[in-house]
């Protein structure tokens, strides 16, 4: 272990749970997709999955783990980073999304290409400007590691790394990364009231966000052409998957939890503040055949906001916010 | 046991009861010559566009077997039962069918690819040529899987072709990776394919015997056939809509040429 001095002893250790890991959202969030029939979540499961999610070994030259493109403290995106790099400085061409109510979904990526939880890292491990290695490598790093076997022995039984116990690993981590104690959650649970602008900011986001953006998870996850200007890279997004003509340049509307971690916004990351982003629906959308008819109504192209509308519905939007997600102990790295 | 066994197929009827193996043998051709795998462009398509293979990988599934009298025997699903036929890797071309009921076949079904149900699935197939594992842009072969859009590739050709060769591409490499299962939710791109081919003669299965179907898997028509395509109009295929015109020629690319 390290020395008697210290100035962050929170950080030395893992913290091991008082309890069993298990999955236990709020009353007031919807039954999950997530089959957790085929991948219960437990304790040493979990904790087999956070230490995967952290480790570096998943990258051709060690250099890259999950975190660095999903930072906690950036809701597990990464910070400030319009589109990822991964190894090599290498660019994608994306904004990397947050990890986060991941067992509300049932397909994944800007473009929904990923179908389960448990194929998710496939990508990030073989993409080659983002992790650059073999699956085949990986578990064979892992064999050959001192504390694997026994970490996987610990979680399933036996010693033997496997492609499927290596990907339901990953997936109880990734199902315990949840944010569900913002201002919004509190409310809805009873412990607390909006402010006065709070609540004249909800009712706007009600008008004008939440039919894109409902709650609980504030997002719909269905995939819309959100009137952005395509640039010289051309993602075509869903379309590049479905070859739908109503597809053509749309992305998930992500979830808008956690805004304040996981800037820059959209699929590319092009705008940095919210305002950027309310700016983009006032006076920034594109006509086109697939843009989403939400935002062609009566005529007009977009959503208009006053001033007034937009500091309340700042005010709303900051009640989505989590600090106890990006905080959480438990879903930070360990030191082994 | 087979007590008395004589040379002609048909002189001792199969027990009821009994099980035997067969072998489906995977031979791939180029029109009329063998296929080699490298970068010498000795071949000639539709097109009349000459070219080189350095990759060709089809998955083979939900093998059936027809009777005379039209009734079907099918192998079992597992994920055992899915087979990737690599012509760079001997040992995959010769597929053996175990257990199979003791009778006379005449035809053979299979399915090109790797079935919807199976595909929507990729999150719990992670055993044999169905595993993701060797998924690698680093093996000599690349991977039969699509991590950006879970599923897997049926069919891939590689190679390269002067008529390819541009600026961005100048060694003329092009690229036909046909997958895309329809789904999960509606997707148009669908490339699975299953076609029956006859055998020229009755197959009879039994114990002690290993009768061999020979299978003729000419790639020249990935080219050719209701579109004719062309490596220099489009030398990358991947998960496109015309993905299903390749998926159309190729499904006619397998003969039964002879059984042993």
């Amino acid at each position: 272990m390290l020395g008697l001095f210290s100035c962050k002893p929170e950080k030395e250790t893992p913290v091991k749970p008082a309890e069993e890991i298990t999955f236990k959202p709020p009353s007031h969030f919807p039954a999950p997709l997530y089959d957790f029939a085929t991948n219960p979540v437990t304790t040493k499961g979990f904790e087999l999955g956070r230490a995967l999610f952290y480790e570096p070994k998943l990258s051709r030259d060690g250099s890259v783990d999950c975190s660095f493109c999903h930072e906690q403290s950036a809701g597990f995106t990464q910070h400030g980073h319009d589109v990822s790099h991964g190894i090599d400085d290498r660019l994608g061409k994306r904004n990397s999304q947050p990890i986060m109510n991941k067992a509300w979904q049932n397909n994944f990526f800007w473009d929904g290409g990923a179908f389960h939880l448990d194929v998710t890292p496939v990508n990030a491990i073989t993409n080659p400007v983002e992790m650059d290695e073999s699956i085949a490598n990986v578990l064979e790093k892992l064999r050959n590691d001192k504390d694997y076997p026994r970490l996987f022995k610990d979680a399933f039984g036996s010693p033997e790394i496997t492609s499927p116990r290596f990907f339901q690993a990953m997936a109880q981590f990734m199902l315990m990364c949840n944010s569900w104690e913002s201002k919004w959650d509190k409310v809805q649970q009873g412990e607390t009231t909006f402010t006065d602008v709070e609540l004249a900011g909800e009712a706007i986001f009600t008008q004008k966000c939440a039919a894109c953006h409902p709650a609980p998870l504030f997002t719909d996850h269905s995939f819309r052409n959100n009137g952005l200007r395509p640039t010289r890279v051309d993602d075509k997004g869903r379309y590049e998957i479905t070859h739908s003509p109503q597809d053509m340049y749309a992305f998930k509307v992500p979830s808008l939890r956690n805004w304040r971690y996981t800037s820059p916004f959209m699929h590319d990351g092009r705008f940095f503040t919210l305002d950027a982003v309310l700016n983009h629906y006032e006076n920034q959308v594109i006509e086109s055949h697939s843009l989403d008819p939400l935002l062609k109504q009566n005529g007009q192209l977009g959503i208009s906001l006053s001033s007034t509308e937009k500091d309340n519905l700042k005010a709303f939007l900051n009640t989505l916010n989590d600090e106890t997600f990006v905080k959480n102990p438990l879903l930070a790295s360990p030191r082994r | 046991m087979v007590a008395l066994v004589s040379c002609k197929k048909d002189s001792k009827d199969p027990e009821p009861n009994t099980v035997g193996t067969f072998v489906l043998e995977f031979d791939n051709v180029v029109g009329g010559s063998n296929m080699q795998l490298d970068t010498v462009q000795r071949y000639t398509n539709s097109s009349g566009e000459k070219f080189s293979i350095t990759s060709f990988n089809y998955f083979i599934s939900n093998v059936k077997l027809r009777r005379a009298d039209g009734s079907e025997f099918m192998y079992p699903v597992h994920d055992s039962t899915y087979f990737l036929v690599k012509e760079s890797d001997a040992s995959t071309q010769e597929v053996d069918l175990f257990n199979i009921p003791s009778g006379a076949y005449t035809h053979v079904t299979f399915t090109i690819g790797v079935d919807s149900a199976k595909s929507a699935q990729t999150h719990t197939n992670f055993t044999g040529v169905l595993n993701p594992v060797n998924h690698s842009n680093h093996s000599d072969d690349g991977p039969m899987y699509w991590a950006w859009a879970s599923g897997y590739i049926f069919m891939k050709m590689e190679g390269r072709a002067e008529v390819a060769e541009t600026a961005e591409n100048p060694y003329g490499k092009f690229y036909y990776h046909i997958g895309g299962f329809g789904g999960p939710t509606a997707n148009p791109i669908n490339n699975v394919r299953t076609i029956t081919l006859p055998f020229p003669s009755q197959v009879v299965i039994m114990p002690g015997r290993k009768p061999q179907a020979h299978l003729m898997v000419d790639a020249l028509k990935v080219f050719e056939g209701s579109t004719r395509l062309s490596i220099q109009e489009r030398p990358l295929v991947m998960l496109n809509p015309f993905s299903t015109n390749i998926s159309n020629n190729y499904k006619d690319m397998f003969m039964v040429h002879h059984v042993h």
